[in-house]
């Protein structure tokens, strides 16, 4: 039962008559490019096709970075997933098989991503709660138990302890009987928007960029179809950047990572064609996919004029999309089924490989079984149903998309020089300037969400009061942390104590040497049995932990 | 004894979450109100955020939380708090905290629940009700008003 209040504020008609008003709004898009009510055949007025599109699947790989783009191979239909046990996230896994999905993201709990155990007490109540505890080998082979890591593609959120997710994983394929040549999957890898925006850092980020380059660097090497890497924009999103802004930081983070690799003395060819990326997508779909066109196009340039790259594989920039969850409402959340489907038109407009969607329950909790599944549709619905797929890049040519495409392009340029000009991310970042223009706009936004100048249905406008009770939430076992320690201690009376500290003296050893790669002692360290909090310890007590900058 | 200082928040953090636009942006809000606001960062364990609470002279303690850990974390912030002799504080809490957990915040000690989309001003005003209608209570009814 729900009922509509006798007042909304402000109301739907106080919306409308601000917007026909003469000083009514401006109509920017949300990157707040101010729009023109109309465009012509003038706006693109010596605009040259060859030049700024090219044919699909070749340089600039504007129009997408396969020929035939969705018609040969559909985008993958990801959906982020993993709680509590082991056992608990492989049986989900298996239950989102079936009802469509073909990808798979594994979320993986606070405490593990941040190098700690499950009975540490700075994570004592967050084991196994946001995603599953990954905390020795044999929580990784029970995630994966009976799925085969030769022929699914796996995506983790894991940055600062990426790391030691490779070692597991490559561990876990070995114990499948997988040579790490066969897995695949990706791991994000993307430690700067880490300190940027998502705070899951550890390590100051010099040492930190420095693991994120060992990672890539043993994959050249010995895993060439694993992901090394997949650098976000979306958390910049979240955080409060502009999503031109966002794409632009991303790229500026994805250049620090290269010149890691290229300055070990790998070329870039070897380099860049591991590269993906993970770019947001919103209900504004038009900008989304010009954005994400824009994005294709200054990476293929960047990487032939400024690296020199000859390989094509190195110009393409292989993305993800996820949809924007600050747009995602807690008042009326099946509203939320319209703005993930918005969220998907944006993402495939934009030519994505991959699209993962929030299920429109999510401002409460993890979702539930039902909502994963409406969202698992929606997107099955815009692949089968809406003809998104059918044609390639269906925007090309039309003046407004590629306008903004252009305009989009340009501002990405000019933020990119405006880092440059700074002395380079990891400065921005050490100096926190970045993260500050991210909180003041996020504050802004906001206010313009409480004072009507931007819409939000059911919320600033069309509010709907709903009787409480109704949602169905996700019910977390209450027990999962103290499980996962008596696991834990379990595992440790297991273990060989002398084999166990001379790996992890080993770590150390080799993470006080520049020059070693530290892929390889960790796999020791795992092969011994070592903990993931155990190995995060070795490797704090080497490289220190991090002081952000005074946030605001 | 009338209140001649603004109200004193210290917006924290508490757990190893990360995401900390809502506290950013409930620290903005509440200093366009007119309030002090501390914030304390991320990744602050519970005895860390009373330890700043005292120092900083705290009237309210605002803790952002999303991992879905909101009841062990409030409850350890209000025990730590307690231990420090701070029992006046008042407490709110924010982030993804579903309405059928808000009963068992309350009956802890926590004073207010704001979830995603939480007016700027009618955080404020709870928060100027809490301290002001704390402080009252303290007062000789002469003073009062």
């Amino acid at each position: 039962m729900t009922r509509t209040t006798s007042s909304p504020k402000p109301g739907l008609s106080e919306m409308e008559s601000a917007e026909n008003s003469p000083s009514g709004r401006a109509f920017v898009t949300r990157s707040g490019i101010e729009l023109p009510a109309e465009f012509t055949p003038e706006t693109l007025r010596g605009w040259d096709p060859a030049q700024k599109l090219g044919e699909p699947g070749k340089y600039p790989y504007t129009r997408g970075i396969h020929a035939d783009m969705y018609r040969k191979r559909p985008w993958t239909i990801r959906h982020n997933a993993g709680f509590g046990s082991g056992e608990d996230t492989n049986a989900l896994f298996k239950y989102l098989f079936k009802n469509g999905l073909t990808g798979l993201n594994l979320a993986v709990d606070l405490p593990t991503q941040m190098g700690l155990d499950a009975d540490d007490p700075r994570g004592q109540f967050e084991a196994g709660r946001v995603g599953v505890a990954l905390s020795s080998l044999e929580d990784m082979e029970r995630v994966y138990d009976g799925i085969p890591l030769d022929q699914v593609s796996t995506s983790t959120a894991m940055n600062g302890m990426a790391i030691v997710f490779l070692a597991q994983y490559v561990l876990a394929a070995e114990r499948q009987g997988m040579p790490p040549s066969a897995i695949r999957g990706t791991v994000q890898n993307d430690i700067l928007k880490e300190f940027l925006a998502r705070g899951t850092y550890i390590f100051p980020p010099r040492p930190s960029i420095r693991l994120v380059g060992d990672v890539i660097e043993w994959c050249i090497n010995h895993a060439p179809k694993f992901n090394p890497i997949s650098v976000s924009a979306c958390h910049m999103q979240q955080a409060g950047a502009t999503h031109i802004q966002s794409i632009a930081y991303c790229l500026a983070n994805a250049q620090v990572y290269l010149d890691e690799v290229i300055r070990r003395g790998y070329s870039v060819d070897q380099v860049a064609p591991l590269f993906s990326f993970l770019i947001p997508t919103t209900a504004y779909f038009f900008e989304a996919a010009a954005n994400h066109r824009a994005a294709r196009r200054l990476w293929a340039s960047l990487l032939k004029e400024r690296y020199g790259a000859k390989d094509p594989r190195s110009w393409v920039f292989r993305a993800a999309t996820a949809g924007d969850q600050t747009e995602l409402t807690a008042a009326q959340p099946l509203n939320n089924l319209a703005r993930i489907t918005l969220h998907c038109l944006g993402a495939t407009l934009g030519g994505s490989q991959s699209v993962i969607l929030a299920a429109y329950d999510e401002a409460y909790d993890l979702p539930t079984e039902k909502s994963f599944r409406a969202t698992l549709m929606a997107q099955n619905i815009v692949l089968r149903e809406s003809g998104v797929a059918d044609v390639v890049d269906p925007l090309a040519g039309s003046y407004y998309v590629e306008w903004l495409t252009d305009r989009s392009e340009q501002e990405m340029r000019a933020i990119l020089q405006r880092i440059a000009d700074v002395g380079g991310m990891v400065t921005a970042i050490e100096s926190g300037i970045v993260q500050k223009d991210m909180a003041r706009q996020a504050y802004q936004e906001e206010r313009h969400i409480q004072n009507g100048q931007k819409s939000r249905v059911g919320v600033n406008c069309l509010v709907v009061e709903e009787e409480e009770g109704e949602q169905e939430t996700f019910s977390s076992d209450p027990d999962v942390g103290r499980r996962q320690v008596e696991r834990l201690q379990a595992l440790r009376r297991q273990r060989h104590p002398g084999r166990l500290a001379e790996s992890l003296e080993e770590l150390k050893r080799a993470a006080q040497d520049q020059g070693r790669n530290l892929v390889p002692p960790i796999m020791e360290a795992v092969r011994c049995m070592a903990t993931t909090g155990e190995i995060g310890t070795a490797l704090r007590d080497v490289f220190g932990t991090y002081k952000p900058p005074s946030g605001i | 004894m009338e209140r001649s200082r603004p109200i004193r928040v210290v917006v924290a953090k508490p757990g190893l979450d990360g995401h900390d636009r809502g506290a950013k942006v409930i620290v903005q809000a509440l200093r366009d109100a007119g309030m002090e606001v501390i914030y304390t960062g991320l990744h602050q364990t519970p005895q860390q955020i009373a330890r700043v609470a005292l120092q900083e002279d705290a009237d309210v303690v605002g803790l952002s939380i999303l991992s879905g850990a909101h009841e062990a974390l409030c409850q350890a912030v209000i025990g730590e708090l307690r231990g420090q002799g701070l029992e006046e504080v008042v407490v709110i809490a924010g982030g993804t905290i579903h309405a059928k957990d808000v009963p068992k915040l309350k009956a802890m000690g926590v004073k207010e629940v704001f979830g995603a989309g939480s007016k700027f001003e009618d955080v404020a005003r709870a928060i100027e009700a809490h301290v002001h209608g704390a402080a009252a209570t303290d007062r000789p009814v002469a003073d009062a008003g």
